[in-house]
């Protein structure tokens, strides 16, 4: 049978599971170094069991996608023509105002949850950088954005993950209670896991209280161990859900660097909230504001992705100040939050470098960092030039287990094949 | 998985000698009299004699350890303090047990980083104890917590009264090393709290000791709250306690501990040692405790009386200072050992339920206790939803004991049925694992399965837990649970 034939049995048998859903792109649609013939959106859970039991079937590797904002994380997918997208799998399956968890499948946008609950009195504590995403590539990237200090990693909000294994097999862990060690605690493995062990369908999540009081400031330092000392004494303030500092490189390299600006929101109780505001920048009044500073910080954080290198260095507070320092005078633009301490850097290729991307040098740098110890480094985007060649999980540990974890859930590697750690 | 490690009836001498050899005689254990005590953990319906005990104090002894044993073809289990309450220290088959609770040191506090690396044999309470002058507190509180050990906690995620605002143990784990089952080590995650690729170490926690042995852990430390405030709103009933749980909740403040405790509880203690001066014809307390900055105390406590007083409470006590704090905990605290005045034997059940439905499932757990003629007391987690229905009985009578055990299916069966969960901390073990199927799909159960594979794939380490051996999730049979192998 012919390479184009088998293709065809597959599209077809898909165009049943999926019922209609299946979106043929002529000419191929480039995303994540894959060039895309097919994508097929399900609606609902049984018909994207149906896709992944056609697929496992017909041996045919597939793109897990949501609705395409952070495709360019990852390592390029290998030999896959087929996307499957939870675009369609959206909507509100349940909310329970009163305890404060939502089920909600992967396909819906954040923002529209957000608006939900907020009519409610509640916060969806999912915070990834830049606009737009849904909350299964919320999950599955486990992406954090300037409230992480406030609202925690991205796993401590989720409660119970629906999935489609490869196989086609749905299954469920966790549930909607608070509370919970009844099995493994497999949403952890997922949270994070980049569509690389299952598909998820929906999730139960858990929900913040609206605070009573939200109020945002900003300070400028001109020393670096100021800057730093007291983003991270601002950090630890009991009701600190955003602190960032951001800075620009040099202008010209040698120059003298322009300032630390520290960007900080404090919420919950109002008098914790106007003490710890006071503390930072006294004389300046609490008050319901708008997202200025958060905005910021998410904004810039995401623009970090936008061109050249983006990468995300995750550290103990005590050596944020160096490896910022240092970072900064190679060229770097930088969002830096304390506690979680986590560097965004972004670096313009640079001439004269000898690698295929320009980023050689710089890639050399982070490997220093790292090789420092107690630093790990995750590349969130590199130059589009020969990327291929890189595995943006920089020195990722324990590879034989993650690879005896993924040949248990997707024995034959069809969800996004080379995408993961190690080509995982 | 193919648990191919059932073992002989009688340990090898030569493997007892090669144990030793790693260990040391000392640490070493193989005479019957030595061996009883690690037959069960506090779920005592469930023992069974392990082959030898060792009793390591290095990573590399425990390595050592878990190399013999599979060299012998000899399923192990690791084994901390042994307060688990749901069997998941228990050597089934005569396994060996690896106890960690002579790993006992603390082996780095790093106050600025706010985190420490602890051996797993280190007790809980002593960490905080250890680190309190640097203003520092390690936030898992589990009620066992002056004997559990930590190794244990990140083995059943161990929550406490205080989890509701600082979470269990999974939220404090940044990083394990851990002895696989093929005796090799592994360091996962990263003290930074981020570590490329699979979240081994989400995966790794609550894992009731299946995956692995763990032989050491960096924690993170929270800082001590400026201002602790300790409340009891007593009631006539508990549906009204239940309601002003959930008025708090939807209020937007997040206290650091909503515990309840009944009136079968407050009799209980009043006439124990743990004598609070709670009034015994109060149908429930709920103790709110308040941590945070000072300056928000007043406003909080002023919002949580007027919330109280639109659920009729019949009085509020605000603790006047450290000792009175402490008072009111005893009623919390000394609850189980309050208990062991009504009957020899307790049984400490353990099941989530969501928050809103606490009234009328405890009303039924009540019924249910009732119908079989059982003294049952409640003291519970209210603000996570937990529930501890204890049982007091004795289990020199056969029918009684029979009766124990469907009471708490049944509870089992209502909580499901209203959209929670088997447990909250306990862990499933042996206890719950054949219960398992009525809540998890047989496919659910094949994903855990998977995971459980990929670090242990041959079922030597902790055979017989967590998972139900066959796919038929069938009734669990008390004789084949072997408490009757106890000796009373
Ligand atoms: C009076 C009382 C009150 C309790 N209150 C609470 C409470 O409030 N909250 C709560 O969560 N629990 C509570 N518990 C249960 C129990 O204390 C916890 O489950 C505790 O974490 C067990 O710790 P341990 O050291 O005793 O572990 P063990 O009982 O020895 O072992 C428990 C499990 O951990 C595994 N294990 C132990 N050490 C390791 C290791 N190093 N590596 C891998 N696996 C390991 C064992 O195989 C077993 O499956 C209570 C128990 C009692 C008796």
């Amino acid at each position: 049978m012919s390479a184009e034939v088998g293709e065809q049995a597959t599209l077809d048998a898909l165009e049943a599971a999926a019922e209609g859903s299946v979106c043929l792109l002529d000419p191929p649609e480039r995303v994540a170094g894959s060039r895309l013939r097919a994508r097929v959106e399900p609606a609902y859970g049984e018909a994207l069991a149906g896709c992944l039991d056609v697929l496992s079937r017909h041996g045919e590797s597939v793109l897990v996608m949501g609705s395409g904002t952070r495709m360019h994380w990852g390592n390029p997918a290998r030999g896959v023509s087929v996307a499957l997208s939870s675009r369609r799998l959206n909507g509100i399956t349940e909310f329970d105002p009163a305890d404060g968890v939502i089920q909600v499948r992967a396909g819906t946008p954040l923002s529209e949850v957000s608006r939900r609950v907020e009519s409610e009195g509640w916060l969806l504590p999912l915070d990834p950088s830049g606009a737009g995403g849904t909350v299964g590539g919320a999950l599955a990237t486990a992406s954090c954005g300037p409230r992480q200090r406030g609202f925690g990693p991205v796993r401590d909000a989720v409660l119970g993950i629906d999935t489609v294994l490869a196989s086609g097999e749905r299954t469920r862990c966790g549930a909607r209670v608070v509370k919970n060690v009844t099995g493994y605690d497999l949403a952890k493995l997922y949270v994070g896991s980049l569509g690389t062990l299952a598909v998820i369908e929906k999730a139960w999540l858990r929900l913040k209280p609206i605070p009573a009081c939200v109020h945002q400031v900003e300070r400028s330092f001109d020393a670096v161990e100021d800057a730093f000392a007291q983003a991270l004494a601002a950090s630890r303030r009991s009701s600190a859900r955003a602190v960032g500092l951001v800075a620009e490189p040099p202008s010209v390299p040698g120059a003298h660097p322009g300032p630390w600006r520290l960007l900080a929101e404090f919420a919950g109780e109002e008098p914790t909230v106007r003490a710890d505001t006071e503390w930072l920048v006294p004389g300046a009044a609490p008050g319901v504001e708008g997202e200025g500073v958060v905005e910021e910080l998410r904004a810039r954080q995401a623009a970090c992705s936008e061109a050249g290198l983006h990468a995300r260095i995750h550290l103990l507070p005590g050596a944020l100040a160096g490896v910022a320092r240092r970072l900064r005078e190679r060229g770097a633009h930088l969002v830096v939050y304390p506690e979680p301490a986590v560097v965004h850097a972004r670096f313009e290729p640079e001439a004269g470098d000898p690698g295929p991307d320009g980023c050689d040098g710089v890639l050399g740098l982070l490997e220093e960092i790292r090789g420092a110890g107690a630093a790990e480094i995750f590349i969130e985007s590199l130059p589009a030039a020969a990327s291929r060649e890189r595995d943006v999980f920089a020195g990722a540990g324990c590879l034989e287990l993650m690879r005896a974890i993924k040949g248990r859930f997707d024995p034959d590697g069809i969800l996004n094949p080379g995408r993961f750690a190690g080509g995982i | 998985m193919s648990e191919k490690f059932s073992n002989p009836e009688a340990p090898s001498p030569i493997l007892i000698e090669r144990l030793s050899g790693v260990v040391g005689e000392d640490n070493c254990l193989s005479r019957p009299e030595e061996l009883f005590a690690y037959g069960c953990d506090g779920l005592t319906l469930d023992a069974h004699l392990p082959s030898a005990v060792v009793l390591p104090r290095t990573s590399d002894q425990v390595a050592e350890a878990v190399a013999i044993c599979r060299e012998f073809g000899h399923a192990f289990v690791p084994r901390g303090a042994g307060t688990g309450l749901s069997g998941g220290a228990v050597p089934l088959n005569g396994a060996v047990v690896i106890c960690c609770s002579r790993m006992q040191s603390i082996l780095e506090v790093d106050a600025d980083n706010r985190l420490a690396v602890v051996q797993p044999g280190v007790v809980n309470a002593h960490l905080s104890e250890a680190i309190r002058h640097l203003g520092l507190f390690y936030a898992p509180d589990p009620s066992s917590q002056q004997a559990c050990t930590i190794g244990g906690n990140v083995a059943e995620n161990s929550g406490g009264p205080h989890t509701l605002k600082y979470g269990t143990t999974t939220n404090h784990v940044l990083a394990v090393e851990m002895v696989l089952p093929d005796a090799s080590r592994v360091r996962l995650g990263s003290p930074t709290g981020f570590a490329p690729g699979y979240d081994l170490v989400g995966a790794a926690v609550g894992s009731e000791g299946t995956l692995g042995i763990v032989t050491e852990i960096t924690v993170r430390l929270v800082e001590i709250p400026e201002a602790v405030e300790t409340v009891l709103a007593i009631f006539d009933e508990v549906p009204a306690a239940c309601r002003l749980v959930g008025g708090i909740i939807r209020s937007g403040m997040v206290p650091a501990a909503l515990e309840v405790v009944d009136q079968r509880t407050i009799r209980a203690v009043e006439a124990s040692v743990y004598k609070a001066g709670l009034p015994t014809d109060a149908g429930a307390v709920l103790i709110i405790e308040l941590d945070g900055a000072a300056c928000e105390m007043d406003g909080q406590l002023q919002r949580i009386g007027e919330l109280a007083e639109g659920e009729g409470v019949r009085e509020m006590r605000v603790a006047r200072d450290a000792q009175e704090r402490a008072l009111f905990w005893r009623a919390r605290k000394g609850a189980f050992g309050a208990m062991g005045r009504l009957a020899p034997d307790l049984y400490v059940h353990d099941a989530v339920v969501p928050r809103a439905k606490l009234p009328e499932v405890l009303e039924e757990i009540c019924a249910i206790g009732d119908r079989h003629g059982l003294t049952l007391s409640n003291v519970f987690h209210a603000g996570d939803g937990n529930l501890h229905p204890n049982i007091s009985f004795d289990r020199r009578d056969p029918d009684e004991l029979a009766r124990v055990l469907a009471a708490g299916k049944e509870m089992l069966e209502l909580c499901v049925r209203v959209g929670g969960v088997l447990t909250g901390e306990h862990g499933v073990g042996t206890e719950k694992r054949d219960y398992m199927g009525m809540l998890f799909e047989p496919a659910d159960l094949d994903a855990m399965r998977r995971l459980r594979d990929a670090f242990n794939p041959d079922g030597v380490c902790n055979p017989g837990k967590l998972i139900p051996t066959t796919r038929a999730c069938t009734e669990s049979n008390p004789k084949a649970r072997g408490y009757d192998e106890v000796p009373l």
